[in-house]
């Protein structure tokens, strides 16, 4: 399955004028959000900021908490009880809340967790990146676990992605993160802010904390000491993770069938590059760009299938190579991936990709 | 010939034995919970959030639904449960590394927002599960794992004193601080459980009890010698007393005694209890 | 055709108000458009700027790569930006606060100064209208976005607060027009 929502120009419906993070929070809110927690970091700012003044007339909880430490664990206390909540943040603010999600993920609770990456390591910057492909997709936390990992490209995209998230997370009882940027986040462009399709109804009666009026008590955890418990939960996790790499997989691809390079982008570095091989293509050269939407799970077999028609791919990163990796192990040693990225808040070019391509095509 | 029960298991508690250590204060801090639940008619809409720590294990002794936090997170789990769902009834039940060390931010943070929750704190001067570490509330020239010469002011800081930290917050209605070393002094802290469980049915506000209880495993003591050390010891750095209540019908004494606490906490000449 | 349009003056000058209307106004004639603020180290400085680009076709990058065209209003921001234009580019500016010796890019680059300060103080009574008359010359000279969409798309979403100052801020787009044609 590759659902692929349409752009905004193509869609019926009121164009907005609207800011990358507003689109989120409200794909957020037309998700049905009930709580949102999170903590001041720019550049995602206004999503907090918006939502506090919006989720609590449509009689949500808005929290400021006080660190990204409790936003993610009243995160994980709402969850518990079968509500839809979400938090968002940046860079540091994402590193201190690994071990919430390593929680969520280890309790099997659904939650929406949005990262507009800003530059690092370390305090750094407040410009864009895409240095968080591995914490991201790799676990971020500790414990053998995955987050679900969601990549807009697009106004229209932080929206649909947000919504679509809350509707992945319920369906796997995993965490979902939105992995955006600065540009994304700061970023105004026209989008229709009405939902793809309509919202799903998922049963949480079966596992939610809500008393235990005429039932069983029940518990949520994740520390497991009988027996072999804890492995029995590693190998379930597992398995419930390969069913999402079977039905998740989302990606997008541009002028690909005749391609003789393909340049691999997500996110802000998709776009650059799509320009870019647009400017490529009228000089002669066929190129086209694959975009993965998920980056876990990662559409491994889309990307094969192209590898197995295509000579040459070029990587596209904002940052030394992350992704990059994933994409070398799908397509084999046999073919060659070249790389070009920006770390540290350097965006890369059009012009810079274009002369990456030209190098990578001869 | 009838005859009337007067002591059972609360219903609120499990039918299983009680595995924590001989002397360990878990065992009756949950009796008095679990009775608190009882009285109160909770059981069908409580959420417990436990602690890391020995307390953890909670959802083996408790008949109530209940969920684990990361070490220090209760009170941010707890807000988040009460925030999603003001209807449920939400008690965090924490040791003194939980609450006062690693998760102090949360705590004073619920407690400033006034958060409508119960907090259990259960202060034993030392970190239980992890093997006798020095705790936020180990005394001064306590011997633990980590303060082989006893803790010293200069270079660990004195005790934290939590309730009276927490009596400091506009949020908080209730704070008391209780010990269980005699029956006197446990039936104190069952009223001050029921109290500050009233605080939360009342839309109060945040109560806090703190209670004071032995680690007989990591004091390396006799129960019947650790009961003496809470008296002597504990007791003496922990003044027992109601430090904070404002809640709607707190008589004028209690209210008086506050004033009085608040003009000399940190003093030593705290109002005790008995 | 893509028309990278860079907006620059200093805090205050009402550049990211400038740049928000002219995406609006893209937007309301059909075309593609993004809006991209600058922030971070160079809002310290005093100095504000974005980037609006508009389009035909479905826009790729929202990065500005080369700027086609800018609207500056301060002598700060043209130093700045002047090296950066693409060649047969378009610098709109205020001649008020921007001095004509300084432009170094008269082999290459196609130059328009408006009085937008003394324009906006003679209509508006305000200087902070310059903007809205560097607007005015941009429409002029620029040959993408026309004045009745841009007056259409000005009354649609001008704050309820700020309607007394509809009708001036229009006089002065329209006066700015004029003074570059």
């Amino acid at each position: 399955m590759n659902t692929v929502f349409t752009p905004a120009a193509q869609r019926n419906g009121k164009l907005t004028l609207v800011q990358g993070n507003i689109a989120l929070a409200e794909g957020a809110l037309h998700a049905g959000l009930d709580c949102y927690f999170g903590y001041p970091i720019t550049p995602q700012n206004q999503v907090p900021e918006y939502l506090s003044a919006k989720l609590p007339e449509r009689g949500g909880a808005f929290v400021q908490a006080e660190s990204e430490l409790a936003s993610i664990n009243m995160v994980l206390g709402a969850a518990s009880t079968g509500a839809r909540a979400m938090t968002s943040s940046s860079g540091p603010g994402i590193s201190l809340m690994q071990e919430g999600i390593s929680f969520l993920a280890g309790d099997e609770l659904p939650a929406v967790i949005a990262n507009v990456m800003r530059c690092g390591p370390g305090m750094g910057g407040i410009k864009p990146t895409q240095g968080d492909y591995y914490q991201a997709t790799r676990g971020g936390g500790h414990g053998d676990y995955h987050t679900i990992v969601l990549a807009p490209a697009s106004a229209q995209e932080m929206f649909d992605l947000t919504y679509q998230a809350f509707d992945v997370a319920d369906t796997y009882c995993n965490p979902v993160l939105i992995l955006a940027d600065a540009i994304l986040g700061q970023m105004k462009e026209p989008a229709v802010l009405e939902p793809p399709y309509e919202r799903k109804a998922i049963k949480k009666d079966d596992w939610s904390l809500t008393g235990a009026a005429g039932r069983k008590a029940r518990n949520i955890r994740s520390m497991l000491l009988a027996g072999d418990d804890q492995e029995q939960l590693n190998y379930k996790l597992e398995k419930k993770y390969e069913r999402v790499k079977q039905e998740l997989p989302m990606w997008e691809c541009i002028d690909t069938e005749d391609a003789d390079l393909i340049v691999v982008a997500f996110g802000t570095s998709a776009r650059i590059s799509s320009s870019a091989a647009r400017l490529a293509r009228a000089e002669g050269l066929k190129v086209g760009v694959f975009r993965p939407i998920t980056l876990f799970p990662f559409p491994e077999e889309a990307l094969r299938d192209l590898a197995s028609k295509v000579g040459k791919f070029l990587v596209v990163e904002m940052n030394l190579g992350q992704m990059l990796h994933d994409v070398r192990a799908i397509v084999g040693h046999d073919i060659p991936v070249s790389f070009y990225g920006r770390p540290g808040g350097g965006v890369p070019t059009v012009r810079e990709v274009l002369e990456n391509i030209k190098e990578s095509v001869s | 010939m009838t005859v009337k029960k007067v002591f059972g298991r609360p219903e609120s508690l499990c039918d299983v034995p009680n595995l924590y250590c001989s002397g360990c204060g878990h065992g009756v801090a949950h009796r008095l919970v679990a009775e608190a639940i009882d009285h109160f008619g909770l059981r069908d809409r409580t959420v417990a959030v436990a602690p890391a720590g020995c307390s953890v294990l909670l959802y083996d002794y408790f008949d109530v639904d209940s969920i684990e936090s990361a070490h220090g997170r209760a009170l941010a789990v707890g807000t988040g449960i009460k925030r999603a769902n003001p209807d449920l009834f939400v008690f965090t039940y924490q040791g003194d590394g939980d609450l006062a060390s690693i998760g102090m931010c949360e705590t004073i943070h619920t407690a400033n927002r006034g958060e409508n929750l119960t907090a259990i704190f259960i202060n034993n001067a030392v970190y239980g599960m992890t093997g006798g570490q020095m705790a936020p509330t180990t005394l001064l020239g306590q011997t633990t794992t980590t303060t082989p010469n006893g803790r010293c002011a200069e270079m660990e800081g004195a005790p934290m004193k939590m309730a009276e930290m927490m009596a400091t917050f506009d949020g908080v209605v209730y704070s008391e601080r209780v010990a269980l070393y005699d029956p006197r002094q446990t039936i104190r802290a069952r009223k001050a459980v029921f109290k500050a469980f009233e605080a939360q049915i009342n839309n109060e506000g945040f109560g806090f009890v703190e209670i004071l209880a032995a680690c007989t495993t990591n004091l390396k003591m006799t129960p019947e010698r650790a009961q003496q050390w809470l008296v002597d010891d504990l007791c003496e750095t922990f003044p027992l007393g109601v430090y904070k209540d404002v809640m709607s019908g707190a008589k004028q004494e209690s209210v008086a005694s506050r004033e009085s606490v608040g003009a000399t906490a940190g003093s030593g000449s705290v109002k005790h209890a008995d | 055709m893509r028309t990278e349009l860079l907006l620059a003056g200093f805090g205050g000058q009402g550049v990211l108000f400038v740049g928000d209307l002219v995406t609006r106004s893209a937007m309301a004639q059909g075309l593609h458009t993004t809006y991209m603020p600058t922030y971070g180290v160079a809002m310290r400085g005093g100095t504000a700027n974005c980037v609006v680009i508009m389009s035909d076709e479905p826009i790729g990058s929202p990065v500005m790569d080369e700027p086609d065209a800018a609207v500056i209003l301060n002598q700060q921001s043209f130093d700045k930006f002047q090296p950066s234009l693409k060649k047969g580019g378009l610098i709109v500016t205020n001649s008020t606060l921007v001095s004509k010796d300084t432009f170094t890019r008269s082999d290459t680059l196609r130059l328009v100064m408006v009085d937008a300060t003394k324009i906006a103080r003679k209509i508006t009574g305000r200087e902070q209208a310059a903007n809205m008359a560097a607007l005015g010359a941009y429409l002029a000279v620029g040959g993408i976005l026309s004045y009745d969409v841009v007056d259409a798309t000005l009354r649609a979403n001008l704050h309820p607060s700020k309607q007394a100052l509809l009708e001036p801020n229009l006089e002065t787009i329209r006066a700015g027009m004029e003074a570059a044609k």
